[in-house]
């Protein structure tokens, strides 16, 4: 379904209204993501028995704005080795899709301005699924090249792990799309949130299953570099990751972009899942509701991804790796058929559903016996290099220092 | 009070083959460092430590004679001790495979050496440092050296490691420390013992307490003095306390290199409510002041009972932190097989502290030569582990806080006993001769040796037993890749100011 505010052709209204619109979005984002930091460094403090930023404003609220202020006015530096375009290029491609990937987002229901009926969120292409997808690839690139043009070790590796990462996550999370693509019949976003409203239970995570929602929230908190999987960012043994030598109005775009990628996430998350703004609504005042509902759902993901950050410990890179490879895509894989299959018929879906239950195990039982040889295997061998090159390795090498 | 050390002469040609020898026999290769004499002759000692003693083997190199048959080739964990020996004495091992540099870089050109042990004054003199980068001594398509340090982030001491590696599997790792090299040994050769005390409380601030207790410990046996209960007692108290935060310090910078936010500012609030603690005790965040030649400088600031309530409540919280954390399986599966110590190794190079008791080795000085107190409180070791792995170093550690603990509880119930009035100090006179002190400090064995003449030093050295694990520490990094680094690190607990001095 096209977007119905072009339904009598483009006048002077309704470029005015995706004027307005796009403004209103821009400006609401930037705010927001001030807002967001201040709300992860305060529930994070709070998590860790510690205050945190109550200085600059009411309860430390315009921190963020002081913080900015402060990055803007420092020194731009710009490395030596560093490939100059690339390097000024990269951080405007982060902030890029996370911008543009919030405009297809429903962040309300549909109202009528001036005799034009107006869908509340920037664009409804009917593509706006792969749109989505696309853009997401984009900020591949930002990582990548900023890590590279950098010339220097630290962010070319942290630009190297962030690559294979989101690349790896991408799939499942593209997988996972994919299903909500299936139950709903649509690439466009609106619908995809229309389809959900009849009630609580038409939201896509119950009829998906369940299972879908999580493995789409690991695969976008990977997607994200966000912590556990801040591992591009790993302070300890990368310095800074792929932004360690941006300094000034850079390095504060990437951070502008890695917070606003977490909300525009936390959206879509949303949207895909949990029926976008759909919600109970009250008579008057009827346009407000369902931006509330948006808006509140969004805030509890803001929330887990900070609860998340505050828990669990970072992984290490090849448990990440496994975890992408080993679990999250062949899980999706086999639920993506399953959910293919119930829509052809309840039998179809039984049948592959238990078949792949059935699979999957002697599959984990194949897997578990592999290991254990594994580590027979591996016992051996490190017994017998214990007792070969005890004197070898303690002596210092040749020519080594230690 | 510890027996005099039994010390065996040799030449300096036997040198090698008697300590080759003895640790083929079972003894442990403790140190070997050498002292400078006035008349221009040099002394060099091999410590070897054995179930309840330390001995020495020592050699005399003649005035003018600057080599001797090294002793590394026979027994490899001498090769850091032949290199501080050759940074500072300027002679040369014979056969030692690689003489790099470790304490001061000086310039191959440059003959001055700082040959602690004689008494001439100190002098101004310009070193011309050697700063030039290390080449790299893996070679290959697409390899290259990554330089952590000497100033990093997270990092807490001046120490560069060289990482060479090709994105992630680490091949080779040096360590460079000189950066914190302070001339610690000779220093102590222009002090008095009283003022000694003061210079060895500040080799390693993790370890005050420890090292001001080796030093005294050596005096106290050069001196045949034995230190009153209380005192001993009191000593206890502060030890300990010093070892759990250090430990804490281990496991809240593993949290830390996870990511892991709540824990980590738990377990460092733990350890900040344990300074506090030792400083309500004695006045010092560190304990410095505390330990004193013959003594302790005085009672515990703190009521014992208002104490023993401070220490219930810490340990109930550090114990519950400790089960959450260990019931957390990702945070284990980064510290299961990460920075493996075989116990072969471990015992090959006599790995101690916590990284030889998570490799299996189940040395404690505190129990294997008791000194001080520990023998009247009933100390048990913790069980070692075999498995040699960050995991089995930070079990290591959560179980010694607990054993700390009830170590400090006992300490003060009897402290509780004592009479009000006697001594916290006994006077000390005027000592000659050398004498051995050691203590189980939070990193592991720590040995003094203290050499007296007429009232003053002549030569301190002390061996710290990071100087002794880090030489190990490259070979932890066997199947790890770069991400492990911090755990590694964390878990051997190491202190660069005790390796560099």
């Amino acid at each position: 379904m096209p977007d119905p505010l072009f339904a009598h052709g483009v006048d002077l209204g309704a470029v005015v209204i995706v004027a307005v619109k796009v403004l209103v979005a821009f400006g609401v984002l930037l705010v927001s993501v001030m807002l967001a930091i201040w709300f992860e460094r305060k529930v994070i403090s709070d998590m860790q028995n510690r205050i945190g930023p109550n200085r600059a404003g009411p309860y430390g609220i315009l921190q963020t704005l002081a913080d900015g202020i402060k990055l803007f006015f420092k020194e731009d530096l710009l490395p030596d080795q560093a490939d100059r375009f690339v390097f000024k290029l990269a951080p405007y491609l982060a902030l890029l899709p996370a911008l543009l990937i919030f405009t297809i987002v429903p962040v309300g229901g549909v109202v009528t301005i001036a005799h034009h009926t107006v869908e509340l969120q920037v664009a409804d292409p009917a593509v706006g699924i792969l749109f989505l997808l696309a853009l997401s690839s984009v900020s591949v690139y930002a990582t990548m090249l900023a890590g590279w043009s950098s010339g220097s070790k630290y962010p070319l590796l942290g630009s190297i792990r962030a690559s294979a990462q989101m690349i790896s996550y991408e799939a499942a999370m593209g997988l996972t799309i994919a299903m909500v693509v299936i139950v709903t019949h649509s690439l466009s976003t609106r619908t995809i949130v229309d389809s959900q409203a009849a009630s609580f239970f038409h939201w896509n995570i119950f009829r998906l299953g369940i299972l879908p929602f999580p493995l789409f929230a690991v695969a976008v908190t990977a997607e994200l570099n966000r912590p556990p999987f801040d591992l591009t960012e790993g302070e300890q043994e990368l310095v800074g990751g792929f932004h360690t030598e941006y300094s000034s109005l850079r390095f504060a775009l990437f951070y502008l972009a890695e917070f606003m990628n977490t909300i525009t996430m936390s959206a879509v998350m949303v949207t895909l899942f949990f029926g976008g703004p759909d919600g109970p609504g009250f008579h008057f005042v009827r346009w407000l509701w369902p931006i509330l509902w948006f808006a509140g759902k969004t805030v509890v993901f803001m929330y887990v991804y900070v609860w998340i950050r505050a828990a669990l410990p970072r992984l290490r890179y090849d448990q990440l790796m496994e975890l992408g490879w080993k679990v999250l895509i062949p899980l999706s894989l086999v639920w993506l058929l399953v959910v293919a299959a119930f829509r052809v018929g309840t039998v179809w879906g039984l049948g592959v559903f238990f078949g792949g239950v059935i699979v999957g195990s002697a599959l984990w039982q194949a897997v578990l016996v592999g290991r254990a040889r594994r580590e027979v295997l591996e016992a051996s061998r490190a017994g017998r290099r214990g007792a070969n090159d005890s004197y070898l390795r303690a002596v210092p090498e040749p020519d080594g220092g230690e | 009070m510890t027996p005099p050390p039994t010390t065996a002469l040799v030449t300096p040609e036997e040198l090698a083959g008697v300590v080759a020898g003895r640790v083929a026999g079972g003894e442990r290769f403790a140190g070997l460092f050498a002292t400078a004499q006035d008349d221009g002759s040099t002394v060099i000692r091999a410590l070897l430590a054995r179930h309840g003693s330390l001995d020495i083997v020592q050699a005399a190199l003649m005035p003018g004679r600057d080599r001797y048959p090294a002793i590394t080739p026979l027994v490899p964990p001498a090769a850091w001790y032949e290199r501080e020996i050759h940074d500072l004495f300027g002679i040369e091992p014979v056969g030692h495979p690689s003489l790099d540099p470790l304490l001061v870089p000086v310039h191959p050109t440059q003959h001055w050496r700082p040959r602690p042990g004689t008494s001439r004054p100190g002098e101004a003199v310009r070193l011309d440092f050697d700063t030039s980068p290390l080449s790299s001594r893996v070679a290959g398509q697409g390899l290259f050296t990554i330089p952590y340090g000497p100033v990093r982030s997270g990092v807490f001491e001046s120490v560069e490691y060289l990482v060479e590696t090709f994105g992630e599997d680490i091949p080779y790792l040096r360590s460079r420390v000189h950066y914190k090299h302070r001339g610690i040994e000779r220093r102590f050769g222009e002090l008095g013992v009283d003022d000694g005390v003061l210079l060895a409380e500040r080799v390693e601030g993790t370890a005050a307490v420890a090292h001001a207790l080796a030093y005294c410990q050596a005096l106290e046996a050069l001196g045949a003095i034995h230190v009153p209960r209380r005192a001993g007692l009191v000593r206890v108290v502060h030890a300990e306390l010093e070892r759990v935060a250090s430990h804490l310090d281990s496991v809240a910078r593993q949290t830390e290199g996870a990511g892991q936010a709540v824990a980590y500012a738990r377990i460092t609030l733990h350890k900040e409510r344990v300074q506090r603690l030792r400083s309500q005790l004695c006045g010092h965040r560190f304990g410095r002041g505390v330990v004193v030649p013959g003594g302790v400088a005085g009672p515990l600031s703190a009521a014992s009972d208002e104490a023993l309530r401070t220490l219930r409540a810490l340990e109930r919280g550090i114990t519950d932190d400790a089960r959450a954390l260990m019931d957390t399986p990702s945070f284990l599966d980064r510290l299961r097989h990460t920075g493996v110590v075989s116990p072969a190794a471990a015992a090959s190079h006599g790995a101690l502290g916590p990284v030889g008791r998570g490799s299996g080795l189940g040395e404690d000085v505190r129990s294997d030569r008791p000194y001080g107190a520990y023998s009247l409180l009933g100390f048990q070791p913790a069980e070692t582990s075999e498995d040699g792995d960050a995991l089995a170093r930070q079990q290591i550690r959560l179980d010694e806080i607990t054993t700390s603990f009830h170590l400090i509880r006992e300490a003060l119930d009897e402290l509780g006993e004592e009479d009000a009035d006697g001594p916290w100090r006994l006077p000390m006179q005027p000592v000659e001769g050398i004498g051995l002190g050691w203590v189980e400090a939070p990193q592991g064995e720590l040995v003094y040796l203290v050499e007296a003449e007429a009232g003053r030093l002549k030569r301190v050295k002390q061996r710290s037993a990071s100087f002794h694990n880090l030489a190990l520490f490259p070979q932890a990094f066997g199947g790890d890749i770069l991400t492990d680094f911090v755990f590694i690190e964390a878990s051997f607990g190491l202190s660069i100011s005790g390796v560099a001095g």
